[in-house]
């Protein structure tokens, strides 16, 4: 009952700081390139023509802001709060309910809408949003019981 | 579920922040089950009932559509 698996408070700060570096840092280097080593599991991005199935690969700064921004969200939506109680986990699953169906249903438009190559994007939106989504619902819950009903 | 949280607290002359002090929870959590809008865990309950002095079933009542 004890057990939960959210990061520390003090993460939330981090996760903020690795939200502005991914976000800036994307946008100040969108070019940037770098090997390094990657898996290919088949030949049709095979740019290189090397071969082989392990072997380095040019990455960009959106790969390395993509996992910036994961961890980031992570850590800004999964790090504990002040005083991290039962109705605050409450609050949580509940956030997490909520942006779960509305990912869901953004995803059936998504999928029903967007025809062709575009397409490949969804799925990856669909994460960072339903992170997103989830963190928006999440803050707007704890301040609406932050402000009601002082005494 | 109905509780009398508030007139016990009256009677004890504690605010919601000392009362959620004393039980380690968040000032906002004890004004959410105050207002029934969340009914806390047997855990809390029973730290309430002995904060206050009193049985559960004193602080909080079943009503019908439970």
């Amino acid at each position: 009952m004890k057990k939960n698996y959210l990061f520390p408070h003090q993460f939330r700060v981090i996760g903020w700081v690795l939200v502005i570096v991914a976000v800036v840092g994307y946008l100040c280097l969108p070019e940037f390139q770098f090997k390094m080593p990657s898996l290919y599991f088949d030949t049709f991005f095979d740019d290189e023509n090397e071969g082989g199935f392990f072997r380095m690969a040019r990455t960009n700064s959106l790969s390395i802001a993509m996992v910036l921004l994961t961890i980031g969200l992570l850590f800004i939506g999964f790090s504990k709060e002040k005083v991290e109680d039962e109705f605050v986990h409450y609050l949580r699953a509940q956030s997490l309910i909520w942006a779960t169906y509305v990912t869901a249903a953004l995803f059936i438009v998504a999928t029903l809408l967007i025809y062709g190559i575009t397409y490949i994007y969804v799925p990856y939106l669909v994460f960072y949003i339903f992170l997103i989504l989830f963190i928006m619902k999440f803050r707007i819950e704890v301040h609406r019981f932050n402000k009601g009903g002082a005494q | 579920m109905k509780n009398r949280l508030k007139v016990a607290r009256a009677e004890k002359d504690l605010t919601q922040e000392d009362l959620a002090k004393l039980i380690g929870v968040s000032r906002q959590s004890i004004n959410a089950i105050e207002s029934g809008r969340y009914v806390p865990s047997t855990v809390l309950a029973l730290k309430m009932a002995q904060v206050f002095g009193k049985p559960v079933e004193e602080l909080f009542l079943l009503e019908d559509d439970d």
